[in-house]
């Protein structure tokens, strides 16, 4: 009884997370939780190849390798990817991927309209499903798109993008729901290293480990993520010993973690983003100078100092650091009241003017950042007003442009500058929320998605930043960067662009 | 009526200890309201993150927050804007319940027993998550946190006046107003009104209380006013989460502060609720 | 006409009472719905605007609104509703994708493990010690209970609550750590009753009993102190209105001993008493949102919470509603007990 607990302990790991994942079915819209359950359940075509830094495992973007596909072939114009599937890939439930399961899959993500919808259609600029996507033969896929596109093969490394078990699935399909949206919500059926075997949304999710993954059996067996909503309780509980893994704490917190015995603090620069947007199509934010003078008023040492913890890097491009096309070369903005309250009178605001800053309820940081910058901001007399609003009152009043600024932290999964800046940046993106509108960007942008000349594409890109960190659409702030907090027995910790741990990475001593 | 002359209240009240108390306290308040700006040592509302939850002082009497706002300064402060929500609260609740008591307790019938069932679903409510629900619709405003808190209260005078009033409007001296042919209107607010108050006035001073410890409650669930407002509730609340990790000041005392309000409101009402019972006016 | 009135007086007076009382559910329980339904319906937010985040486009967002139901008329949407919860379909949560009413039965004996410990506990104190300060008037438990009304009164119960955390947890180090409702290593008991604390014992988890006991020492505690104290000034002044009434003198005087008077007037006091203790467990229910934030206590206060955040309309309402009608469904209990005490009443 006594060893069998100990081994049972040495191959479970607790999980203190702040919500347990809002659904299991990967049409899902992504949120930060589901993306974990993707990271774990569901497996992709295609990967990227392992490199490690400093005892962290991270994606090396310059390298494709299979995953569910074993090879594939990139058509010399890139308009079609043939995957040719590995044999004898089992599932949790011990079917063998094959073309039908990758085949079904797109059907249903086709049909859903949703995630997988919106990458086929935004992305590739796909049409028609019958075009697009064929079997070959049991084990070969090809997907052929309209016009060539850079991402034609790094896209299929999305978590979004699993691969379902079909076999299974059709056990669970009915006349009414020709693709078992309701028991994928609270099931999963996947060629992944893990399976859901519990799933009280609110409570707790439970992965139990697929022994046949075509990797290995992952060395942890159970993983059980429990919901604890409030930041500070999952570092009592993981100081108390009750839980391995804290997600998602405050930097506050992890500052005095980081004295904690038996605890260690896992950080990478990651790529979230976390700025103040301003409607720039709502007076006086129409005026290039005022917002260029609001980012002049933000003190990013301090916040650095007192909010971060030294753990943020300040926003310099609205592009993520750690992305090729990266640069930092046009960003100067510093800490200059005098020159703010200048650029103010210039453009016609000597005394100043209201506004008001939106930031979600429940979340700590925003609200220490939003009075902060309250306080800054009135030194050239600018009124800001705090409203907390429920996050989706908030995203409703932003994505309608009624509200003038607001928090928006935010991730691109694809580690591309131009899908990134097409994300935010273009005027033609439904999520450029801030309506930041520039020809010159637009153009770029829309060409770089297209074209396959990648020093072009840089050059467009190191543009794009440059006009964008010059007009200043958002006020930019921080990098939050990604940490975990375990304890200390706990290693084999890995960053992937969605931000979910992968548990198959992690080993308990 | 007579025999709470002026004179007589003062006598009453150096009588009791508890009363003198609370007038003390509320005497403090007062202060804190007008003299806030001279009684303060930092703006409540600036923020200077890099001296944040720092424990008390020479320099921040009673040590700093997460922004690093001075809890001393936002606790004067905050006496302004908890008292206003509270005492125009209670205002609104009298204002509108006495004499919808009066009117449901004199004309007693189906209208009457309506308006009863509505009060008691109203008081049925889940009262944080309504309160919460309403101030998302309305916004964080003063304002709508106190109409909250009015609505919430209409029903607690109404039906004291209406308690008051129905067994008044059995008495001689009613029966008597009316063969002398007066009407509806005047025997109720000439007659009954000024008989039934006594509880009522009394109730004042309670809901006083009340509303306070409403106001914290609903801004430690997030539902009352906006940051960086300084207001007793929210400051508990932005402390709250501190406490697991031992820092302590944050949130105790800010909780004090409420504590020693309401008290204050309780003692005075108690003190009330002795004088103008004539069973335990002259008994000490 | 005459045969209906004559039946009504030949049944019993239970019998009456119930059948007099409780058709007044019915009406109020429509007009929750109604008020629940608008009022949630005016809550600002688009849920799905929020569940789409990046994936946003005017598709995705009609197919959305569609599969969540949003699209209908205001109208359609309430009629629908009803219907629904006339069959016991809640709907759907937005945020966790259950049936709204698993969600609240899967939450609910948290919360009613909870107000129960905390009413035991309070009706225990604040009635021993009305009526001990009662009946020897003047004393030290007088004193102390008359300084303790007026504390309780003035304490905020979450104010309470941190302070326990503060002092028992954190620096007392003996109170078990304030976050759910069993420790994390220990596996929940088989659900009988969902009571953490009975099931164990049940299905023999002693640990899981333990455990769950020990959890809700801070909790428990911080209700009772708060309400155990408005309990006892309420029973307090009740009770001594009895206590001094003319039969109790009565007894005294024909030399009843003092215990037997004590039981006499509580006995009597009973019809009040009972009215304050179904209005304080509705009290309760609402008091315990404060307190299972604070302990993340995983109850149906915790899950309103997160449904006014979420904007999550279906959740909400269910819990708005299923709370509205526990709570009158406390009151018209309360109602026919004290009727069925108090002989006095006519029906």
């Amino acid at each position: 009884m006594g060893s069998a607990f100990a081994q049972d302990a040495r191959t479970t790991l607790i999980v203190a997370a702040p919500r347990t994942p809002e659904s299991l079915d990967q049409e899902y819209p992504p949120t930060e939780a589901v993306h974990e359950v993707r990271r774990n359940v569901y497996e992709r075509l295609l990967g990227y190849a392992p490199k490690t830094v400093d005892g962290i495992v991270y994606e090396d973007f310059g390298k494709i390798v299979g995953a569910l596909a074993e090879t594939w072939d990139v058509a010399p114009d890139k308009k079609a990817i043939t995957f040719h599937l590995r044999k004898g890939v089992k599932s949790s439930a011990g079917n063998e991927l094959n073309a039908d399961s990758v085949m079904w899959s797109f059907e249903r993500g086709w049909n859903l309209k949703s995630n997988f919808h919106w990458y086929m259609t935004q992305i590739l600029k796909i049409a028609s499903f019958q075009e697009a996507f064929s079997k070959i033969d049991d084990y070969t896929v090809k997907v052929s798109i309209p016009n060539s596109s850079p991402l034609i093969d790094r896209l299929w490394v999305n978590s979004d993008l699993g691969i379902l078990d079909a076999v299974e699935m059709k056990k669970h399909v009915t006349s009414e729901d020709p693709w078992g949206g309701k028991w994928l919500a609270s099931h999963s059926a996947s060629f992944g290293p893990y399976s859901v075997t519990e799933y009280s949304p609110g409570q707790q999710v439970v992965y139990e480990a697929n022994e046949s993954y075509y990797r290995g059996a992952p060395r942890l067996k159970k993983i059980i993520v429990r919901e604890m909503p409030t930041s500070s309780n999952r570092v009592a509980a993981l100081q108390g010993g009750s839980v391995d893994v804290a997600e998602y704490l405050l930097p506050r917190e992890l500052s005095l973690l980081e004295k904690a015995p038996g605890v260690k603090i896992w950080k990478v620069f990651g790529n979230y983003i976390h700025r103040v947007e301003m409607n720039n199509t709502t007076a006086p934010f129409t005026d290039p100078k005022v917002r260029t003078a609001l980012n002049l008023l933000v003190p990013r040492d301090e916040i650095l100092k007192a909010v971060y913890f030294n753990t943020a890097r300040p926003t310099k491009s609205p592009i993520s650091e750690i992305y090729p096309g990266f640069t930092d070369q046009f960003f100067n903005y510093s800490l200059n009241i005098e020159k703010a309250k200048q650029l103010l009178a210039e453009a016609g605001l000597k005394d100043g003017f209201k506004t008001e800053l939106g930031y979600r309820t429940g979340d700590q940081l925003e609200e220490e950042m939003a009075v902060i910058l309250k306080s800054a901001f009135a030194k050239a007399k600018v009124d800001v007003t705090l409203s907390k609003l429920p996050a989706s009152t908030l995203v409703e009043r932003y994505t309608k442009g009624e509200i003038p600024m607001y928090f928006f932290r935010d991730m691109a999964i694809v580690p591309d500058a131009a899908y990134v800046a097409n994300l935010w940046l273009n005027s033609g993106s439904l999520i450029d929320y801030s309506r930041f509108k520039s020809q010159e960007v637009d153009q770029l942008i829309n060409t770089a998605l297209t074209s396959v000349d990648e020093p072009k594409r840089l050059e467009a890109m190191k543009r794009v930043q440059q006009i964008t960190v010059e007009n200043a659409p958002w006020v930019f702030l921080f990098n939050p960067g990604y940490q975990l907090a375990t304890r200390a027995n706990i290693k084999g910790y890995s960053w992937y662009t969605p931000n979910g741990n992968a548990w198959y990475d992690f080993v308990k001593e | 009526m007579t025999e709470t002359s002026v004179r007589n209240v003062l006598s009453q009240i150096s009588k009791r200890p508890a009363a003198i108390i609370g007038l003390i306290l509320l005497a403090l308040q007062l202060l804190a309201i007008i003299f806030a700006p001279i009684l303060a040592t930092y703006s409540p509302v600036e923020a200077d993150p890099i001296n944040s939850l720092q424990p008390p002082s020479s320099d921040h009497w009673l040590g700093t927050d997460v922004s690093g706002m001075d809890v001393y300064s936002r606790i004067i402060f905050a006496t302004r804007i908890n008292l206003l929500i509270s005492i125009s609260a209670v205002a609104v609740a009298f204002v509108i319940g006495v004499p919808l008591g009066l009117l449901i307790g004199f004309y007693r019938g189906p209208v009457s027993s309506l308006a009863m069932r509505i009060f008691d679903f109203v008081q049925s409510f889940p009262v944080f998550v309504l309160g919460m629900a309403l101030v998302s619709v309305m916004g964080q405003e003063i304002w709508n946190v106190a109409i909250v808190l009015a609505v919430l209260f209409i029903p607690m005078f109404a039906r004291l006046i209406r308690a008051e009033t129905l067994s008044l409007r059995e008495r001689p001296f009613i029966s008597a107003a009316r063969c002398s042919g007066a009407t509806d209107l005047s025997i109720m607010f000439r007659h009954v009104l000024p008989n039934a108050l006594t509880p009522a006035i009394v109730q004042i001073s309670i809901s006083i209380g009340m509303a306070i410890l409403l106001t914290a409650g609903l801004s430690f669930v997030g539902a009352g006013v906006r940051m960086p407002t300084p207001e007793w509730g929210l400051m508990v609340s932005a402390g709250a989460q501190q406490m697991i990790l031992g820092i302590w000041w944050v949130s105790l005392f800010p909780g004090m502060a409420i504590v020693v309000s309401v008290l204050c409101f309780a003692l005075l009402g108690d003190a009330a609720k002795d004088i103008m019972d004539p069973h335990t006016r002259n008994r000490r | 006409m005459d045969r209906i009135v004559r039946l009504w007086r030949t049944m019993p007076r239970p019998a009456r009472i119930l059948l007099a009382r409780s058709p007044l559910i019915v009406p109020q329980m429509l007009g929750v719905m109604l008020v629940t339904f608008v009022l949630v319906r005016l809550l600002p937010g688009d849920p799905a605007l929020l569940m789409l985040g990046n994936m946003a486009t005017p598709e995705n967002i009609a197919s959305l609104r569609q599969r969540l139901g949003l699209d209908r008329g205001i109208w359609e949407q309430f009629v629908r509703y009803v219907w629904n919860v006339l069959h016991g379909d809640l709907g759907i949560s937005l945020f966790t994708s259950n049936p709204v009413s698993t969600d609240l039965m899967q939450r609910a004996p948290a919360t009613l493990e909870l107000i129960s410990y905390a009413m035991i506990l309070t009706v225990l104190i604040g009635v021993s010690v009305a009526v001990a300060a009662v009946v020897r008037k003047g004393g030290f438990i007088d004193i102390l209970s008359r300084v303790y009304g007026l504390a309780a009164g003035a304490i905020p119960d979450f104010w309470v609550g941190l302070l326990l955390i503060y002092f028992l947890f954190y620096l007392g180090g003996i109170a078990p750590a304030p976050f759910g409702r069993l420790d994390a290593f220990i596996p929940p008991p088989g659900r009988i009753t969902g009571f953490y604390t009975i099931d164990g014992l049940l299905t023999g988890n002693f640990a899981a009993s333990w455990s769950a006991l020990g959890r809700l020492v801070l909790p428990v505690l911080t209700l009772t102190i708060v309400n155990a104290g408005a309990l006892m000034k309420m029973t307090k002044t009740t009770f001594a209105d009895v206590y001094r009434s003319e039969f109790i003198r009565h007894q005294r005087a024909s030399g009843l001993p003092e215990r037997a008077i004590t039981r006499s007037a509580l006995r009597n006091s009973l019809p009040p008493i009972i009215t304050m203790v179904g209005f304080l467990f509705g009290f309760l229910l609402g008091a315990a949102v404060l307190v299972e934030t604070i302990f993340s206590w995983g109850g149906l206060g915790q899950y309103a919470v997160q449904a006014v955040i979420n904007s999550d309309y279906p959740a909400l309402q269910g819990f708005i509603l299923v709370a509205a009608a526990f709570i009158l469904i406390v009151y018209l209990v309360v109602d026919i007990l004290y009727e069925l005490a108090d002989p006095r009443i006519q029906v």
